[in-house]
């Protein structure tokens, strides 16, 4: 039985890497995508990705087992996130749909339409920052709503909110097709 | 929040590609988490002997205090006829020395701290550096411009740096790019970020 995240996470508080290393293969391709799709481009995403990770080896001491490690990650990556917005104004951002629909090198994707993914990954770009960041914390990071909310510093109520918007305005983006 | 899930939705989101990070930020990343728990190990006799010997030197200086108190009931100075005896009088020439050496009481704090308080794990005395570190709280450390590093992430800093280069602040920037360095040896700087803050 693989052990917990927050069992890892307080071996490497007591000086275990190779516990680290463990922890970091599990998340760093969601928390990647998560960043990835929150900001404008693949260079800020690894800056910003690089950050968040720094930022958790820095304060692992103050690591308390007290929720979820994922949630504790995931607030750290909000509070980067914050921070970006914040310097750029809180402007909307886009996701490079060409990279996105490029990228995409599963067999199974070359079935589906350019034009419905452009579309899908058009209207997750056009949603408002706190939304799309509800919806990936929920979608690739697999967050709860109380746990997007502790991990966003709002209410259940605020986050329950705005996942719901973003998921109406993608579901209405799948049905325009 | 199984209420909340959309199937055609995440099937979708999924079909958006399945990015990852580059491999030379993998290696980045998880080099700092093993410095960050082997330096200590490194580092932390070094911090314990310090730390003895700043201990060592003041219960020595505390109990120099306490000598005055002993002088005060000793019998009266002889007289001005003794001169040869005054020069024996080691107590009272000693004591302003031994207050003298009080600042290198304190200097090995900031010696100590000075050089590793950019990292977390290190001796307990640079936990207040490393809660500055994420809170954004200044740190009580004498260097201003160490402290204030230890506050900014490392994207922060290249920025301030950046910053320093369009001043034209060259030896401020050399300066705090090769603090940057030192601290974040594996840190992936991206080259649009590189051009800004190298010199040209």
């Amino acid at each position: 039985m693989e052990a917990p995240d927050e069992e890892l996470m307080l071996a490497y508080q007591a000086g275990d890497a190779g516990a680290f290393e463990t922890l970091y293969a599990r998340h760093r391709v969601r928390l990647y995508r998560f960043v990835l799709r929150a900001v404008k481009s693949r260079q800020i995403a690894e800056e910003l990705f690089q950050d968040i990770w720094l930022r958790g080896i820095e304060a692992r001491r103050r690591y308390a087992p007290t929720a979820r490690f994922t949630t504790w990650l995931y607030t750290i990556a909000h509070n980067r996130l914050v921070d970006h917005w914040r310097k750029r104004g809180l402007t909307l951002v886009e996701v490079e749909v060409d990279d996105l629909v490029a990228d995409a090198n599963d067999p199974a994707d070359h079935a589906l339409s350019r034009e419905t993914l452009s579309r899908f990954a058009g209207a997750l770009a056009a949603l408002p920052a706190l939304q799309r960041e509800a919806f990936l914390l929920h979608e690739e990071s697999g967050l709860s709503v109380p746990e997007i909310a502790a991990a966003t510093a709002t209410n259940p109520e605020t986050a329950k909110s705005r996942l719901r918007y973003a998921m109406a305005k993608l579901k209405d983006a799948l049905n325009d097709g | 929040m199984a209420d909340e899930r959309d199937d055609d939705i995440s099937r979708r989101y999924r079909e958006l590609g399945a990015e990852e990070p580059p491999r030379e930020l993998d290696n980045a990343i998880i080099g700092a988490a093993r410095r960050a728990v082997t330096k200590r190990s490194r580092f932390y006799p070094l911090a314990a002997v310090a730390a003895v010997a700043v201990f060592a030197v003041a219960i020595t200086v505390h109990l120099e205090r306490e000598q005055p108190d002993a002088e005060s009931i000793a019998p009266p100075a002889p007289p001005i006829s003794q001169p040869s005896e005054r020069k024996d009088e080691a107590a009272p020439v000693q004591k302003p020395r031994l207050r003298a050496e009080r600042p290198p009481v304190s200097a090995p704090e900031p010696g100590v701290r000075a050089p590793t308080a950019p990292s977390v794990q290190e001796a307990p005395a640079n936990s207040a550096a490393d809660d500055a570190m994420t809170s954004g709280a200044p740190a009580p450390a004498p260097n201003r411009a160490l402290a204030r590093a230890a506050a900014e992430t490392p994207q922060q800093w290249l920025e301030r740096i950046a910053e320093l280069r369009a001043q034209d602040r060259q030896q401020d920037a050399d300066r705090e790019l090769a603090e940057f360095k030192r601290r974040y040896p594996d840190y992936q700087i991206p080259a649009a970020m590189r051009e800004k803050v190298e010199r040209r």
